[in-house]
């Protein structure tokens, strides 16, 4: 008969919802959320009550054999994961869940037809009733479940979704196994196996078992869903809250109804305010569990004050609730459903937190005037008990209103405490995830740029052609400095400091390279020598990229900073030394070349004294022949003769230009022109990491072009005639260069933005 | 005047600060709400203390204990403080731009001391004044108690820096002399070293064996009582500031530190004439004469860059100290724990606690020596120019720098191994415990401090003012080798306390597999990160 009710019951609301879906259409399937809604709100009714086998331990009892006890605690745990599936499913359009919704929601909807009066029987034991509240209910309820996973059957079968039935099929076996961990009723472990005789408590092997768990499970589900779609991710959370949920209120029932009982505790909310932040996605009370819930369930796992039965319902209900609600916000954050706190997400917790830490100062005392509570472990000695010192500022500093005759009693300053130390734990726990967040966004910076090294990689591989990696990827610019459309951002800047520079320097020449300070000569020789990253473009020495093959290319140059920093410590030929193994010259080579150079620069005498006693021409000396040492092609000098004295300055520049008589590249930068004419063959200024132009020294002096004046062109600030003059220099100076004449001349960067700023005005 | 007082001070008091990270006015109010909470749960830990050694009788909270903490505390911060100021006053180098700003060699004096004043003042907010705040609480004393704190808390910081910049100036001096001749240095160095070991060798020697704390607890509470009032003999005119909090002779008292504030102001004054000449005074360029000697190829990149530190850590006599020292050291305060311990009778938890103790104060010892690999990288300064220019595989100079460091550290424990099995009773197989735990850790700490640097360095900071005076990365390394000290210390006085021989066997893949996920991470980060050093 009960049978009979149950298929009555769910041909009408499978009927009520095939005709809503056929004649009123919906897109956004209206009528299954709703249904799913009741279906939810059936269940929380059944529940309230306790089902009559539960109390039992094993599989021995006074209803049923062991083989059918064991059949139907794994058909209610089957029904249980079909419930929250359609529970959920409904709201999101997940192919898998689709599936098990059509499929074993039937299938375990057929076995509640087919034993309901067993079920029944479960519920309200051997005198259970057709016309008890627990059998209406539930056929009621499984009327409401028919009709979705009917209705879903339906509509896979009208739409024949049967591609790749074998990823279905397949998708459908391995989905559901997660589903059946993931929701469970507490009785389950307590029916099936009886007592396991162990408790989960003070750190023995089950309670270490469990915290291992927690955070293999944790990283588990991160690692199973993170690449996931938004909509997994979203029904994977949803779902573990919603087992949340009904694990917190299956142990709820109108029994233990009682002001004890009443979901306050800490933990308590945390179960209802995550599924509540989930479904609804409200910030305020996902922060909350974020920084407040997940404190209260590391102290209470790691601390746990309950220590039943392992398979007890009440103790799985204790670790059951408080895992989800650990882990929950957790996976929330990292799988995006909701952002990164800030300090207004930290201050919205902090109210909320503040709203209940008062609420329950409040309950705490108005309750205990007529009952027992302690709610948040304010009112009882729980804390008192682990923090000794609070005991005596409890019990010293009370205060107790008197209402309507009745004392009430709030330990106000040990209350006071307990918030500041939760507001501060609070924080702490910030600086945790902030810690976290930090690797998180390193390491997915390291991923990044490895991803990118392997791809410069790729490059250089399909530049060569099958040629090996360590010849020039430019074997005709084997004599050449070659810079093409270089461009330098720093950091996060916006704007570039060099632009689009494109220059070709060739063997045999001294090429000056003018700019004032901050124009970006020293951002483009520290990118030419390596030292600096290449935003844009490339640069080649002697035919060697030098973001692609850095070490090949680096061992054709020299370079002299403006810094001429050495170490100070070590003497002049440990430094030049310690420089020439890095660039693996030969002992006869460095010996010869040493000699050569330090007497060129008259340092034999300081060589083998230490640095911190050389003055600033000597170490730039030192630094000079530390360049040379390897007798590199291209010597690439920043600045190299500020500060010298004039004998200093005289050997440094004749170097230089030896250097360039044997087939060399010699490029250096410098703001003071008299040095850039007499030893250059050419020159480039640059003016705000622009370059202006690039210019045959010798040709200049012999249409007699004032080169102080041309550089002046490109930076001064003048008005009239003096102005025009420098103008018509420059103009004079291109047309010399191109070899015709021209009617283009460039206007000073300074000279642009203040013509610009005049427009303005 | 103050103007430029003021615009020195704030220049350089924003030198020091992070400019990389522009902070909120969110971020800010957190700081302050978290520093104010801080220093709330340290008052409060520091009454609890007060009340806990009432409760035991230890020793009187009295006038004499409240003198004697505020002597100590000054005279450690007097000292510390001498020694920043000599640097930074003397040394630093940042004085020669300093030197050419428009302002009179007495204003950078002065802003100088600026610093260092806020600098006490932030210190004393964390222990002294949460302390006395603590001890007026204790003894609920009246809030003219409190009102004097609040003012001695701009007072004592104002005292402490006056005196350290008398003191800096003698100071400096012998550095000069002991920067000439490093003889003198070693010879001071070891000598005090020397004499510090002797003391506590022979305080050790006076514990009776077997050490019952109960049976002799008056007479040592007694002792300790009498030891507070004989020391603070030594207080000088700490002791009138005490007797203005205890309202004694309040107008005398005052009179005096006020007459003392403004002598020490004067005497600083006098300083400041000396000031420029002693800066413009530097004898690094002085010539020394050295025999020719023959140019030496090396074998490989590795060893070209070890050679090069080990000649630049043994020629900079600081650091070669500070390496003696530390060989010396840790063997040494081990051996001194171990005796103390050795003259109470434990039980096996006491011994297990032995075990735990020893591995803390060795982690805790050796992580905080690993700074010098959580600054290696910054500590190339603009020299690491030549590095990113160099043709070879230039990021076998952090394996270099990490095998010094591992070196040196690999030598003390050691050594600290071989003391503890000639002079303790600690059974072998908990020697080998350690030794592996300290080892394995201490290397995972010298990545993890390399890695900080790595992905962080202050080659700019470093170049620009040549000292690592406030480098982050060697605050954090310090503060996770204390983490690491706890956590592997925690973790096994509670493996121990079961007594399994499978747990030893567990701590020592605990501290194994740390090692090897850091060493993991550390090349990870190392192949991606080195390259893309910029400065």
């Amino acid at each position: 008969m009960a049978s009979v009710y149950m298929i009555l019951s769910v041909m009408f609301f499978a009927g009520v919802l095939y005709v809503l879906n056929r004649f009123a259409k919906s897109k956004a399937n209206i009528y299954f959320k709703v249904f799913a809604v009741l279906l939810f709100a059936f269940y929380m009714a059944r529940i309230f009550a306790e089902d009559y086998i539960d109390q039992f331990w094993g599989l021995e009892n006074n209803l049923f054999s062991p083989v059918a006890t064991a059949f139907l605690v794994l058909l209610k745990w089957l029904t249980l994961v079909s419930i929250g599936s359609a529970v959920v499913g409904c709201f999101f359009n997940i192919k898998t869940i689709n599936n098990i919704i059509a499929f074993l929601g039937n299938f375990v909807l057929l076995f509640n037809i087919i034993f309901a009066s067993s079920i029944f029987k479960m519920f309200d034991g051997a005198n259970w009733s057709l016309s008890g509240y627990r059998a209406i209910e539930y056929i009621l309820e499984m009327g409401i479940f028919g009709a979705i996973t009917i209705n879903y059957l339906i509509t896979k079968i009208k739409t024949k979704d049967w591609q790749d039935l074998t990823g279905q099929i397949k998708y459908f076996f391995i989905v559901l196994p997660c589903l059946f961990l993931a929701m469970m009723p507490l009785s389950t472990l307590q029916l099936l196996f009886g007592h396991s005789g162990r408790t989960i408590e003070d750190f023995n092997l089950m309670h270490r078992l469990v915290m291992y768990g927690i955070v293999i499970v944790t990283v588990v589900l991160f690692l199973a869903f993170r690449k996931k779609d938004k909509q997994i991710r979203d029904f994977a959370l949803t779902f573990m809250a919603l087992a949340a949920f009904f694990a917190f209120f299956y142990n709820h029932n109108y029994k233990d109804l009682s002001y004890t009982n009443l979901p306050l505790h800490l933990c308590n909310t945390g179960v209802i305010m995550v599924l509540l932040a989930f479904v609804f996605r409200i910030r305020g009370l996902f922060y909350f569990n974020y920084f407040v819930n997940i404190i209260g369930c590391i102290v209470a796992i790691v601390m746990p004050d309950f220590a039943p039965d392992m398979f007890a319902a009440s103790g799985m209900h204790f670790w059951i609730c408080h895992i989800y609600v650990l882990i929950l916000p957790i996976l929330a954050r990292l799988f995006g459903m909701f952002s990164r706190p800030n300090f207004k997400m930290m201050r919205m917790a902090v109210y909320i937190f503040t709203i209940y830490f008062v609420s329950m100062m409040f309950a705490n005392a108005y309750i205990n005037s007529f009952a027992s509570v302690d709610y948040f472990f304010l009112y009882g000695n729980k804390i008192v008990d682990k923090i000794g010192f609070l005991g005596q500022i409890k019990l010293n500093y009370v205060w107790l209103p008197v209402v309507n005759g009745v004392t009430y009693k709030v330990f106000w300053l040990y209350d006071i405490l307990v918030y500041v130390g939760f507001v501060f734990l609070m924080f702490m726990i910030w600086l945790v995830f902030e810690y976290f967040y930090k690797l998180e966004d390193h390491y997915a910076e390291l991923l990044a740029l490895k991803k990118i090294d392997s791809l410069e990689i790729k490059e250089l591989r399909k530049k060569m052609k099958g040629r090996k990696l360590s010849e020039p990827v430019n074997p005709e610019g084997k004599d050449t400095l070659k810079i093409s459309h270089f461009s330098k951002v720093y950091g996060l800047n916006k704007f570039k400091s060099v632009d689009d520079f494109s220059l070709e320097v060739h063997g045999g020449e001294v090429f000056g390279f003018l700019g004032h300070n901050g124009a970006g000569k020293s951002t483009l020789i520290k990118s030419i020598v390596g030292i600096q990253s290449i935003t844009e473009g490339s640069i080649e020495v002697c035919g060697y990229d030098i973001k692609l093959q850095p070490l090949q290319a680096k061992m054709h140059m020299g370079y002299v900073s403006d810094n001429h920093s050495v170490y100070e410590n070590l003497t002049g030929r440990e430094y030049i030394n310690y420089v020439a193994d890095l660039y693996l010259v030969s002992k006869q080579d460095r010996d010869e070349r040493i000699d050569k150079y330090s007497k060129m620069f008259e340092l034999t005498d300081a060589l083998d004294r230490q640095i911190k006693g050389y003055s600033h021409g000597m170490k730039q000396k030192l630094v000079v022949i530390a360049a040379l040492i390897h007798d590199p092609k291209v010597w690439v000098l920043d600045e190299p003769l500020t500060g010298l004295d004039p004998s200093s300055s005289y050997q440094i520049k004749e170097c230089m230009r030896e250097h360039a008589n044997k087939g060399n590249i010699v490029f250096f930068s410098s703001h003071v022109i008299e040095v850039v004419e007499k030893i250059c063959d050419r020159i480039a200024i640059i003016q705000k990491g622009k370059l202006q132009g690039v210019f045959d020294v010798k040709k200049l002096k012999e249409n007699g072009i004032n080169l102080e004046k041309l550089y002046l062109s490109f930076i001064d600030n003048t008005e009239g005639e003096e102005h025009a003059e420098l103008l018509s220099v420059q103009k004079k100076a291109f047309e010399v260069m191109s070899g015709k004449k021209t009617t283009k001349v460039k206007v000073s960067a300074n000279k642009k933005e203040t013509a610009d700023k005049k427009k303005t005005t | 005047m103050f103007n430029r007082l003021s615009i020195l001070t704030k220049m350089q008091l924003n030198n020091m600060k992070n400019k990389t990270q522009v902070k909120s006015k969110g971020s800010k109010l957190v700081s302050v709400l978290l520093e104010i909470l801080a220093v709330a749960f340290i008052t409060l830990v520091l009454n609890y203390f007060l009340n806990t050694i009432k409760s035991f009788h230890l020793f009187e909270i009295d006038f004499n204990l409240l003198l004697f903490v505020l002597f100590i505390t000054q005279y450690i911060g007097i000292l510390t403080t001498t020694f920043g100021l000599a640097k930074s006053l003397y040394e630093s180098n940042d004085n020669s731009i300093i030197f050419s700003l428009p302002a009179r060699s007495w204003e950078i004096y002065l802003s100088r001391l600026a610093i260092f004043y806020r600098s006490e003042l932030h210190k004393g907010l964390y222990f002294v004044i949460p302390f006395f705040v603590a001890f007026g609480l204790s003894l609920k004393l009246q809030m003219v108690f409190f009102i004097w704190t609040a003012l001695f808390a701009f007072l004592l910081p104002l005292i402490t820096v006056l005196i350290s910049a008398i003191l800096s100036l003698p100071l400096m001096i012998y550095k000069r002399l002991s920067k000439r001749f490093p003889i003198i240095k070693l010879i001071v160095v070891l000598t005090l070293a020397g004499l510090i070991m002797w003391i506590l060798y022979t305080i050790t020697t006076h514990i009776p064996k077997p050490l019952n704390i109960l049976a002799i607890y008056d007479k040592f509470s007694e002792s300790l009582n009498n030891f507070i009032a004989t020391a603070d003999g030594y207080s000088l005119f700490y002791l009138n500031i005490v007797k203005i909090f205890f309202n004694q002779e309040v107008l005398k008292n005052v009179g005096i530190i006020l007459g003392i504030i403004l002598v020490l102001g004067l005497l600083v004054a006098a300083n400041t004439f000396a000031y420029y000449g002693i800066v413009s005074n530097n004898i690094d360029q002085t010539n020394k004469g050295r025999r020719k000697t023959a140019n030496k190829v090396t074998k490989n990149t590795f060893w070209a860059f070890t050679k090069k530190e080990l000649k630049l850590q043994f020629r900079n006599s600081d650091q070669m100290i500070n390496h003696v020292l530390f060989l010396v050291a840790m063997p040494f305060v081990l051996f001194l724990v171990n005796e103390i311990l050795a003259a109470i009778s434990t039980n096996i938890l006491g011994d297990n606690i032995v075990v735990t103790l020893d591995i803390f104060i060795a982690l805790l010892m050796l992580t905080s020596s690993n700074t010098m690999s959580a600054s290696a990288i910054t500590s190339e300064g603009s020299e690491f120019g030549l590095i990113k220019t160099a043709p070879s595989d230039t990021s076998k100079m952090c394996w270099s720098k990490i095998f010094i460091n591992f070196a040196f550290s690999l030598v003390s424990i050691v050594a600290t191994m071989i003391t503890l099995s000639l002079i303790t009773e600690i059974k072998s197989l908990h020697l080998w415990l350690m030794f592996v735990i300290i080892f394995c850790v201490n290397s995972a700490h010298i990545l993890w401090s390399f890695q900080l640097d790595l992905l962080n360095p202050k080659l700019n900071e470093y170049a620009a003012s040549g000292n690592l005076n406030n480098n982050k990365n060697m605050k954090t390394s310090i503060l996770i080798g204390l983490i690491l000290a706890v956590l592997f210390s925690v973790l096994t006085l509670i493996l121990l306390i079961n007594g399994s021989p499978a747990n030893i066997t567990k701590l020592m893949l605990v501290a194994i597999a740390f090692l090897l996920a850091k060493l993991y991470l550390f090349v990870l980060n190392l192949k991606v990160y080195f390259s893309h050093i910029e400065f």
